[in-house]
This record gives structure tokens, sequence and C-alpha cells, in this order.
């Protein structure tokens, strides 16, 4: 086991520094202490990797403990004074010796799970029938039926959490123990990050030196930088790799931002059922090619942009909850070349989820620009800083899509393609059985996604298959389409995913709902024809 | 009535499909997780240099750390791919000897006479590794590699 410590204060690092941004955001600083910790994982990345990228580009200041430490101590500063100003406002709004406000009834949004005052009868035959709109409904009925089942419910969930919290410290186990083992991992991400740790600047010499060997050198820095945080900070030597940790516990976010979102959405029984599917996936655990054991940016990329796409529908009305979902935007832009695209995606997804009257109003407008606004820094950053870097080993597609005949091969390359991504879907080692039976799932859960809920359910697709539409794009013009495919289709499936499980979601609430609807119905024709047995005389 | 029904029985079905996916993949990603939590409880303490030896080859590990201590942190090195198509191995070996600095040369079984060496090696690249994924790296110093190069020692 090596750098166990470092590895724990690495990660603790950023939470703390992403608590402070969080105070910022009203969306999340009201959140119960697990999630809230999830989404200051990624304002901490985002905010203290971000701007220590842009003091060491922008000012010259070395990537060196006293830089870090004081960068993190002013995030933590801001939050701090925002939680005290916030406060005092809460302080100075009514008398303090006057009667307290009544609290306004919970209004549902526009997709979101209704409380325990919506009242649909559900049957008492299916062991899953007390679970009502995202809620397990208390009663005495159950304890008189059967305490053993309802202890056995009000079980499973804590044994479901206890699993995946197992999971995650499987992952976590494997990043103190094993050096790093991915192929991007030692050809990417870690090898730049000991490049600028040496020279304690993100313009590094290697990357400017056109004759150097550096494999993609113009790939943004953010994680490479957030890995330069745990090594410098704590002093630990390069073969101690305590910056994987960084990288597993992005499936633990992934997990709670799915719980935040599947649960504000779909409701518990659904959002658990989703975040243990998520959990069983190899490309997201242990699989050393995209999950989050492997050192890759795709699981990293899907939380950024995924968190970013659930802020933005999340809060519709705040200038700030959009701001912060800007910020992990700009996180998605610095992470991988895709995120750029992403991020400018995910603003498109949101907008898809408000009527066209209430999207051109002036504070939508205002949270669209607040939401643009630090993606725009971040592409401006990453422009300045590529400036003095020449591209080499790299497929180019800034090239290819300037010189690449598009057409007809965007329509000609689709069936070798579809067959070639089904091939990796269908990979036990990458996906299990995922793809045989989430398929069936979405298909007969697919009321989940209408009524109140197909604004939300359309802007979840559009965020899952923005990532396919990018890579159909790649592979449009890639030359070799054939042997791209096998090695990045299931990284693109991996970036969509948070809003694609998101979907999931809300697919087995109607599943359990209308199970339970069709129990509820069966159970009242027996209890109706058992009567009218009973009251019908005995024929002679 | 009869739509319900189709309805409850193709829910049924896609919920028994969801279960058997968790109770495989569950199954599957919780013996991973008890395998890596019970590695990381046998290998603690382990210095860097034997957890390296214990994932990769020892005579690999071996190699690297006698090629780190001859070239220094900031030298300049060049890489030569010795196995027949891209299998990576470069990439290894300049991950584990980062931050010195490399170039790349090109496949082995490109490098035919010397001339051409002279023409890619930058001045700066004082030493040149030979890496290939099926034996150790082997390090030479430039007038060394030179020599072989223009012997033939490497056909």
């Amino acid at each position: 086991m090596n750098g166990l410590l470092p590895s724990l204060g690495g990660v603790a690092l950023f939470v703390a520094a992403g608590l402070g941004l969080a105070e910022l955001v009203p969306a999340v600083r009201t959140l119960p202490w697990p999630r809230r910790l999830a989404w200051a994982y990624l304002f901490g990345i985002a905010g203290l990797s971000g701007s220590l990228y842009a003091l060491s580009h922008f000012f010259d200041v070395p990537l060196r403990r006293p830089a870090i430490l004081w960068t993190a101590a002013a995030l933590i500063a801001t939050g701090i004074a925002a939680r005290a100003v916030s406060r005092r406002r809460h302080r100075c709004g009514p008398h303090p010796l006057g009667p307290p406000l009544p609290s306004p009834p919970h209004q549902p949004g526009e997709g979101e799970v209704a409380r325990s005052n919506d009242r649909r009868a559900l049957g008492g035959g299916f062991p899953l029938s007390r679970w009502k709109w995202g809620r397990w409904e208390r009663g005495t009925e159950g304890v008189r039926s059967g305490g053993g089942r309802l202890r056995l419910r009000k079980a499973l969930p804590w044994a479901a959490t206890a699993l995946l919290v197992f999971i995650c410290l499987g992952l976590f186990a494997d990043a103190v123990t094993d050096p790093v083992t991915g192929w991007d991992g030692r050809m990417t991400w870690s090898t730049q990050a000991l490049w600028i740790q040496d020279e304690g600047t993100v313009d590094s010499e290697v990357l400017q030196r056109k004759n150097l060997y550096v494999t993609h050198p113009q790939y943004p820095l953010l994680l490479p930088v957030a890995q330069v945080v745990v090594l410098e900070t704590f002093a630990v030597p390069p073969d101690v790799h305590s910056y994987r940790a960084l990288y597993t516990t992005f499936l633990a976010v992934f997990l709670l931002l799915l719980w935040d979102g599947a649960r504000r959405w779909a409701g518990r029984l659904p959002a658990l059922l989703a975040g243990l599917a998520a959990a069983g996936v190899p490309a997201f655990t242990f699989y050393e090619d995209t999950g989050a054991a492997s050192g890759y940016s795709d699981l990293p990329l899907s939380c950024f942009y995924g968190a970013g796409l659930l802020l933005l529908l999340r809060s519709r009305g705040r200038v700030a909850d959009a701001l912060g979902a800007g910020l992990l935007l700009a996180g998605a832009a610095l992470i991988k070349n895709e995120g750029a695209l992403l991020a400018f995606f995910a603003l498109g997804a949101a907008a898809l989820a408000l009527p066209w009257k209430k999207l051109l109003r002036p504070r939508q407008l205002a949270r669209l620009g607040a939401a643009v606004l630090p993606v725009f820094l971040a592409l401006a950053l990453l422009a300045s800083w590529r400036a003095g870097i020449p591209n080499r080993q790299d497929e180019r597609y800034g090239y290819l899509v300037a010189t690449a005949d598009v057409w007809p091969e965007v329509v000609t390359r689709i069936p070798l393609m579809s067959g070639l991504a089904l091939r990796q879907m269908f990979r036990f080692d990458h996906w299990t059985l995922f793809w045989i039976a989430v398929p069936a799932v979405f298909w007969v859960g697919r009321r989940g996604w209408s009524g109140r809920r197909r604004r939300l359910a359309l802007a979840l697709a559009a965020g899952a298959l923005a990532p396919l539409v990018i890579a159909w794009g790649a592979y449009s013009i890639h030359p070799h389409f054939d042997t791209l495919v096998p090695v990045t289709w299931t990284r693109f499936l991996v970036q969509g995913s948070l809003p694609l499980f998101l979907l999931l979601a809300l697919a087995l609430r109607d599943l359990i709902q209308g199970r339970s609807d069709q129990l509820t119905r069966s159970n009242r024709l027996a209890r109706v024809s058992q009567e009218k047995f009973r009251s019908e005389p005995p024929r002679s | 009535m009869r739509v319900h029904a189709v309805r409850s029985r193709s829910a049924t079905f896609a919920l028994a499909l969801f279960g058997l996916l968790l109770a495989v993949s569950l199954f599957w990603e919780t013996g991973r997780s008890v395998r890596r939590i019970w590695w990381a409880f046998a290998y603690a303490g382990e210095t860097p240099l034997e957890e390296r030896s214990r994932m990769f080859d020892p005579g690999y590990v071996q190699a690297i750390e006698e090629i780190r201590r001859k070239i220094p942190r900031h030298g300049v090195y060049a890489l030569v791919d010795a196995d027949a198509a891209e299998e990576g191995s470069v990439l290894w070996v300049r991950f584990d000897l980062a931050p010195r600095r490399a170039t790349y040369l090109g496949f082995l079984h490109d490098l035919r006479d010397s001339r051409t060496v002279r023409e890619r090696l930058i001045r700066e690249a004082r030493w040149v590794i030979v890496a290939s994924v099926r034996r150790p790296p082997v390090l030479y110093d430039r007038p060394a590699f030179l020599r072989a190069v223009q012997e033939g020692r490497f056909r």
C-alpha cells in the first residue's frame, strides 16, 4: 500500500477547496453532506486546478506548494465569506422575536417526483408495492401484514448503499496498491503531469519543443495539474502514484450525482437501482481502458459534463447556479478535447428542457450568459496555452475537419461503424449484460419519459447522445475509423453516461410503478370476485 | 385489460432482465473489490520498486532503475521501437523515465544505416534506448548505438 495518506489528503484538499466554491452555488450548498461533497469535489478540481492552470500560464506562478496552498486557501476563504454574508442576510431578514414565517408548500418542479401527498393507491402483494411516487409509504399496514418484509425493505437500501461503498473502497484500494497501468494514463496524462511538475509550469519546455517526443501535447491539462497538486502538496515521489485516488474518487462522485438527480426526478428506489447498475459496469470501475481504476479522463469528463447539465436542469431560476454549472462545463472543456464541444451540447440540451417562450425571457438569457461565461474563459485559456505548443503525435482533427470529405462517408460508414460499436457494447469485460438488459427496460419503461417528464427526458436524451454524435463525426472523417471505433466507442458511451443513467432511472420508475399498479388492479379484482363468490348462495 | 396484462408481463420480463444484470455485474464487481481490498492488505508496506516488480516484469523494472541512474533527471535520450509494429513499448519506457526528455527515432527495422540515425538523432540526445514489449529496454551511449547500427548488429 503506497501513499495512503497523500491519496486521502489529495482528495480532501480538492473537496475543501470545492466546498468553498459550493457555498456560492445555492442549489448545492443546501444539499445533504454526501451529495454536497460530491459536487464540492468537482468544483474543487475545476476551481483549484483551473485557477492554477491560468495562474501558471498567464502570470508564471510556479506550480509549487505555496501557490497551491494559497489558491486553495483563497477558495476556502471565499466560501467562508459567502456563508457569513448569507447568514448575516438571513439574520437581518425576519425579526428574531417575530413569529416564524410559514414555509411555502413544496411545488415539485417540472418532472420532479411529487411528495407523499400524492396518494395513489397501490396494492400490497408485490414486494415493491409500498414504493409510491419516489417514496416508501409509511404506515402500519405493512407491519401488520408482514413486519419481516418491511424490515427487509428498510434494510435493502442500506445493503445496496453498503455494496456501492464497498465497490468504491475496492477502487481506492486498487489506487493505493498498484501503479498506473491504463494505456492513456501512462501515455498522456500522468507523463504530462510529471513533465509540468518537474518544470513547475504548464508552459513546459517539453511540450513546446517540437523535436521532443510527446503524445497529444495540446491535450488540455486540468487533470495533470490536479495530479501535480497532489504530488507537490504532499511531497510524494512520482513512483508513489498517490494521484491515482483522484481518478478512482470519480466513481463515488458519479454515483452521488446520479443519486442526486435520479432521486429528485424518479425517486429513491429507481435511483438506487440505477446506481447499482452503474457500479456493476466494468467500463466505469475496473476496466483498465476507461474505468475509474484506469487513469483515463473519460469518467472525469462524464462527471463534469453530466454535473453541468444536471445543475442546469435542476435549478432553472438562479444565475448563481448557472454560473456554477458553467464552472463545471469549463472543467469539462479543460479535461479533454471533446469536453469543449460537450459543454456547448450541455447548454443546448438544457435549453431543450424549457419552452421557447420561457427560454427567451431576460432571466433565462442571463442564466445562459452566466453558464457560457466560464466556458469561454476556459476556451480562451486553452487557446492561449495551445498557441505556444506545436502539435505532433496527434490525430489532428482540426486538419481532418478542414480537409476531409465528410460526404458520403458520414452515411456510408454507418453500417460498419455500427457493427464495430455493437461488438464493443456486447463485450462482457466492458459492459457485462448492460446493453442486453437496459434496452428492454428503456422500451418497456418509455412511458416514464412522457407527460410531465417529457422535456426533461428530451434534454437528458440529447445529453446522452451528444458524445455519440461527436464520435460519429470523428469516425466519419478519420482515415482509419475501423481501428478507432474499437478503442474509443466505450469511452464515448462513458462520457454521456450520467444523463443515460438518469433516463434509466426514469424508465425504471415507470416499470416499478406500472407493475405495482397492475398488481393492485389484479388484487382488487381478486378481492371483488372473492367477495362475489362469498355472497353468492351455494348452488345445489 | 388485455393491454394491461401484456404491459405487466413485459414489465416483469424487463425487471427480471434488469435483476439478472444486477446479479451478474454486481457479483463480478464485488469479487474484484474483495480481491483489491485483500491485495491492499497483503501488499501493504511494499516499496515502490517491489510494487512495480510485482506488477511488471522484474527484468523491465530493474532495467528502468539502471537507466534512471545513468540518465540525469533533465537529460535527453532517444527512443527506438524494437517491435515489428506499434505495441506501445516506447510509451511505457517514456512514462517510467519521465521527467527525462525523449525524442523518437522510429522503428529499429527502419534504421538501416548510421546516416539515417544521424539525421534523426538530435545533438542533445546522448543516450539511445531500444525498447520492446518482449524484453527489457537496453540503454546505449550515442556512439555505441551508432556503431551497432553501422555494424548491422540489429539486423
